[in-house]
């Protein structure tokens, strides 16, 4: 038989694509300079280690290099980036006055009915700054607080000095030090010993001006005992400039606690998403990474577990979806650094239309780190052959009372596969698509539902037009 | 007379340039169940692959017509559309998608209507009950991790929930132990009606002990060599295929 | 001048420098030029193979253009100090029973070895090379070679490289080679000693239907260092590999596996697999995995799969129960453990010479 290649069009983003014209009302000039870095600060009336933070967080930026490895970041010119745009308009509880151009563009993307719906709160980042937070009343009288970084750093501001940007210093690469200089908007939440907050929490980014980056930072402190579900959405329409994100999450999981920290990734194909996240996990506790990337030009993105405490658990499971312009390098770090202490990583991949998905990792096993187990499991899927998919994988083990194992396979859809679907009356397309869905399975199953509608979407999306 | 379901005529088909089938003709009526036997490589899963319109397959010469239309180059999703349906010998695994799941999906795009969830999940309940089939199949990835007597028992579920026109069971029956034997033909004397009919592919007899076989067709090097009633299966029993090789002139 | 390199064995693809997994370095420096007196060639030369010395070997390794994954400055180095060199034919349809063997010893007198191999199957030949390192005596030996292969249309090459230096000793060697359509390249590798051994091979499917093979196994003691670096490219359609990896870390030893399935756009109808287990028989060991699969076409199909473990303790105890000592109980998982590579060599007393060198190596533990 002939072997048929597959085309695959383009998804349809109209959706994700809306943008409004001139919301902002104050932008900084181009480029990245002290003054600039201190002129942020003083926006927005920070206490003076914050700004010091921020000028240490600058000389480092300038010290560092690009990174070796990875995609190509060439496109990046640091110079012509705005760093901080602000919104025009300051922080809203309620819904009704945040201001109509905004709103509508957060209510076609469906926030905030998603928090009438199912969440406990919801927060809304548009460009630089968060625009709306709104937190459920049985939430704050449990002691639970879910706040934008800024108010963070005045109301909070013992608890913010002690923990920010100490899991992830400004010195581990470049866009953390660029991120520590610039940072803006983001949210903090912190869950008190023993709760379980039992309905999800959500922020959702907005990306709305050209040219421009977005540097939110995030802190949760997952107090002992005490259980978390938080959701973040990103989207941003596309202009022809490259944006970049840079943002940072920094998750505390005490002792016996748990999170589980959900992304839902669908940038706009001309963004740079150099995004860091990590989670310090104490003993006994449990933190689970699900992580969906669909958009973007290029993503660097690895959450990274800390296993930190005897007992402690950890999660990944995630998926990525690379199509034409795409170069999505997704993965996940984990450090056994307390013994019997346990990780589970779950990937898959789908790369068509030229792009390219890379799965990589690291699992780093600590001398001390005795009675590990990790299970290691990747499956990338081909759709076509002017596409990439690699798998680099490294383990780093120091302790031979250990349980390590790991998996990857790489193909495309069985064509055996195809028609047995076809036999049952669907077509290619159909065929296909049940295929992507049943192998992006392991992610879907572990979101909340209207999460993995979306996701199930975005695949048909994907797929449609394809010609067999 | 009933109405002429599958007619096969002179059919000749190749794969990667080996000739399998050499001249092959079939007609099924609604109502019949036919036996096709024959060795090892003679060509019988491949005739069933090549009703189904297997892609890897080519059909080099004659035609094949389903309830009087040609389908000789048709989809294969055309043709199970049309109420074709193939059980198959060695069916794949889907995983992620639950059986119920693909079922419904499978209803829905047959019959170009929705199928609602409730009703079909109660339906589907219903019929694994009466093939006193676990009910947790429903929720389990379609074949994916199943024995080799649970696939062939999600074959046959699946074409009770689907009621096709013609079913073929390539090989249904092989390798099963008592139990998937019970249920496979359950489920076969379930389904079997006036209104439609099954062609069974198989090197074994032991399901025909508890259906009647209308027709026993032998298909040897591609050709079918001999037709005829229940007798012809003893006399294969007794002989083997090689006394048929005198009959295809060999 | 000062022989010191930095970046070998470098990784295909390079990931977080913090891992240091990218590439490695050669402690300490390698002695310039010096004679090598010894003549490795055992036994004689069957017909239908031909063997030259030295100065054809640059005609062969530019006609054949083979890209052995070492750095220039390295290349440069073997080239300048070349004190061994061979080229063995293998006449075209020819199928040679024997293994053509070669034998570097090296000693007080030949103390640096730097041997340039090249290999040709021509047409529809078959054959087995086998080329051993051993020391006499611990005495700071330096091994630096480059052995290519390649097998023509049809051909089947296997090369068996065995290395067994003693703790003091250096060892960097690089295997590169080819295979043209329906051509076969086998190659088993025994990592066994050297206080710091890095290696690596590199094949490349170039014609359709053909296969390559890199089966290894790898003993890590004492505070020993082993670097690999493995990779087999898919070039041509219908291309078959696999890389099978078994190693056993003990004391204070430090590892470093890459392995490489690469599927370049074009390979369709390619399989590749790689399996890496590594047993850890100490608590201090170093054990560093990564497993590549890097692929640029659709229809191919790549797995990979690695595990690292304890010793099985269980295991242990039931040869135990069968009156073993720990020691031996050890040395019989551990051989268990390499077997399925240890049966590719097919000459007995080799094989028996392995044994003997594992069990020697194993016998404080």
């Amino acid at each position: 038989m002939e072997k048929r290649k597959t085309f695959v069009k383009d998804v349809d983003r109209t959706l994700y694509d809306m943008k409004d014209t001139g919301a902002d009302s104050y932008r900084v000039s181009k480029g990245l300079t002290k003054d600039i870095v201190a002129e942020i600060s003083a926006m927005k009336d920070e206490p003076s280690w914050m700004l010091e933070l921020r000028l240490d967080s600058l000389k480092t930026y300038h010290s560092l290099s690009m990174p070796e490895w990875g995609p190509s970041l060439h496109e990046l010119d640091m110079d012509n980036l705005i760093t901080y745009v602000r919104p025009n308009t300051s922080l809203k509880e309620n819904w009704d006055e945040v201001p109509g151009d905004i709103k509508s563009t957060f209510e076609r993307l469906g926030i905030p009915q998603a928090e009438r719906e199912a969440l406990a709160g919801v927060g809304a980042q548009y460009d630089s700054e968060v625009v709306y937070h709104h937190i459920k009343e049985e939430m704050i009288r449990q002691g639970v607080v879910y706040t934008d970084m800024e108010a963070a750093v005045k109301e909070y501001e013992p608890m913010i000095r002690e923990y920010f940007m100490k899991l992830l210093p400004a010195k581990t690469h470049k866009f953390l030090a660029l991120h520590g200089a610039v940072w803006s908007g983001g949210s903090f939440v912190y869950v008190p010993q023993g709760v379980d907050v039992k309905i999800p929490l959500q922020s959702y980014f907005r990306f709305n001006a050209p040219g421009a980056g977005q540097f939110e930072h995030t802190l949760i402190i997952v107090d002992k005992g005490a259980k978390l579900h938080f959701i973040e959405g990103c989207s941003a329409p596309k202009y022809n400039t490259v944006n970049l994100h840079a943002g940072a999450v920094e998750l505390y999981v005490r002792e016996g606690a748990s999170l589980r920290y959900s992304t839902i990734e669908n940038w706009s194909k001309n963004m740079m998403n150099l995004n860091s996240k990590m989670a310090l996990v104490e003993k006994n506790a449990n933190m689970e990474w699900v992580s969906g990337t669909f958009g973007s030009h290029i993503t660097m993105l690895y959450p990274a577990s800390v296993l930190n405490g005897e007992g402690a658990k950890t999660e990944f499971t995630g998926v990525s979806f690379a199509a034409e312009g795409q170069n999505l390098d997704t993965g996940t770090k984990v450090v056994h650094a307390a013994p019997h202490t346990s990780s589970i990583i779950n990937s898959r991949s789908i790369s068509k239309g030229g792009g390219v998905a890379v799965y990589r990792s690291a699992v780093s096993v600590l001398p001390q780190a005795h009675h590990v187990k990790s299970a290691v499991s990747c499956e990338s899927l081909m759709l076509d052959s002017v596409s990439r998919s690699d798998t680099l994988p490294v383990m780093d083990i120091r302790n031979d009372e250990v349980d390590i194992g790991h998996e990857a396979k790489i193909g495309r859809i069985s064509e055996e596969a195809i028609f047995y679907l076809m036999t049952r009356g669907l077509d290619e397309i159909e065929a296909k698509a049940m295929i992507v869905r049943g192998f992006v399975e392991p992610i879907t199953k572990e979101l909340p539902l209207e999460y993995a509608v979306e996701m199930n979407n975005l695949i048909s999306m994907e797929l449609e037009g394809s010609i067999g | 007379m009933s109405k002429l379901l599958l007619k096969v005529q002179n059919l000749h088909a190749s794969v990667e340039d080996k000739v399998i089938i050499k001249g092959l003709d079939l007609q099924i009526n609604e109502g019949e169940v036919h036996v096709i036997m024959g060795p090892n490589g003679a060509g019988k899963s491949t005739l069933a692959n090549i009703i189904m319109g297997h892609p890897n397959y080519k059909v080099t010469e004659g035609s094949i017509y389903f309830e009087g239309e040609d389908i000789t180059e048709a989809r294969t999703d055309e043709r199970a559309k049309k109420g074709l349906f193939l059980s198959f010998q060695a069916p794949e695994e889907i995983s992620g998608i639950t059986m119920e799941n693909f079922m419904r999906s499978s209803r829905a795009v047959l019959s170009g209507e929705e199928v609602k969830a409730y009703a079909f999940h109660k339906e589907l309940m219903l019929i694994m009950d009466e093939l006193q089939m676990d009910r947790n199949y429903a929720v389990r990835h379609v074949n994916a991790g199943f024995s080799g007597g649970e696939k062939k028992k999600s074959e046959i579920l699946q074409m009770l929930v689907l009621n096709p026109k013609l079913a073929i069971l390539d090989e249904t029956d092989s390798g099963l132990d008592v139990d998937a034997v019970k249920t496979v033909s359950s489920g076969i004397n379930q389904f079997k009606n006036s209104r439609n009919a099954i062609l069974i592919i198989t090197h074994n007899t032991k399901i025909l002990d508890k259906l009647h076989a209308d027709f026993v067709h032998v298909l040897m090097d591609g050709k079918i060599v001999k037709t005829g009633g229940t007798a012809l299966i003893d006399q294969i029993y007794e002989t083997g295929f090689a006394s048929m090789e005198s009959i295809s002139g060999k | 001048m000062k022989n010191v390199f930095k970046g070998i064995n470098e990784i295909p693809v390079k990931t977080w420098s913090w891992l240091s997994v990218n590439d490695t370095e050669l402690k300490g420096e390698f002695p310039s030029w010096a004679a090598y007196k010894e003549n490795p060639l055992t036994g004689s030369v069957p017909e239908g193979v031909e063997i030259l010395v030295m100065e054809p070997l640059q005609t062969y390794f530019e006609k054949y253009k083979l890209e052995p994954r070492a750095k220039k400055a390295f290349q440069t180095y073997m080239q300048e100090n070349r004190n061994s060199g061979y080229v063995i034919r293998i006449t075209k349809g020819q199928t040679i029973e024997t293994p053509i063997f070669l034998s570097f010893k090296l000693d007080e007198s030949s103390p640096v070895l730097v041997d340039n191999v090249f290999i040709l199957a021509e047409e529809n030949s078959r054959a087995t090379v086998i080329i051993r390192y051993s020391p006499a005596g611990s005495l700071d030996l330096s091994h630096s070679g480059l052995t290519q292969v390649y097998a023509q249309n049809g051909a089947e090459l296997n090369l068996i490289k065995v290395q067994m230096l003693a703790d003091q000793d250096r060892h960097v060697d690089h295997v590169a080679g080819a295979a043209e359509a329906k051509a076969k390249v086998k190659v088993v590798l025994a990592e066994l000693g050297a206080k710091q051994s890095i290696t690596n091979c590199n094949i490349d499917l170039r014609g359709e239907n053909s296969e390559a093979r890199i089966d290894s196994i790898y003993l890590g003691d004492k505070e020993r260092m082993l670097d690999i670096n493995y990779r087999i490219a898919h070039l041509g359609k219908n291309t078959v590999s696999e890389i099978h990896s078994r190693g056993v870390l003990a004391d204070r030893s430090e590892k470093v596996f890459r392995g490489t399935i690469d599927f370049v756009s074009g390979a369709s109808g390619s399989r590749g697999k790689e399996e890496e287990y590594a047993v850890l028989f100490s608590p201090f060991v170093k054990n560093v995995s990564a497993p590549l699969l890097l692929c640029g076409e659709d229809d191919v199909e790549g797995a990979h799969a690695a595990s690292t473990g304890k010793l099985d303790e269980s295991k242990l105890f039931y040869l135990m129960t069968r009156g073993f000592s720990e020691t031996d109980a050890k040395k019989i998982i551990l051989e268990a453990s390499f077997n399925p590579v240890l049966q590719k060599i097919t000459d007995e007393s080799l094989k028996e010479q392995i044994f003997s060198y594992i069990k020697e190596r194993l016998s404080y533990v």
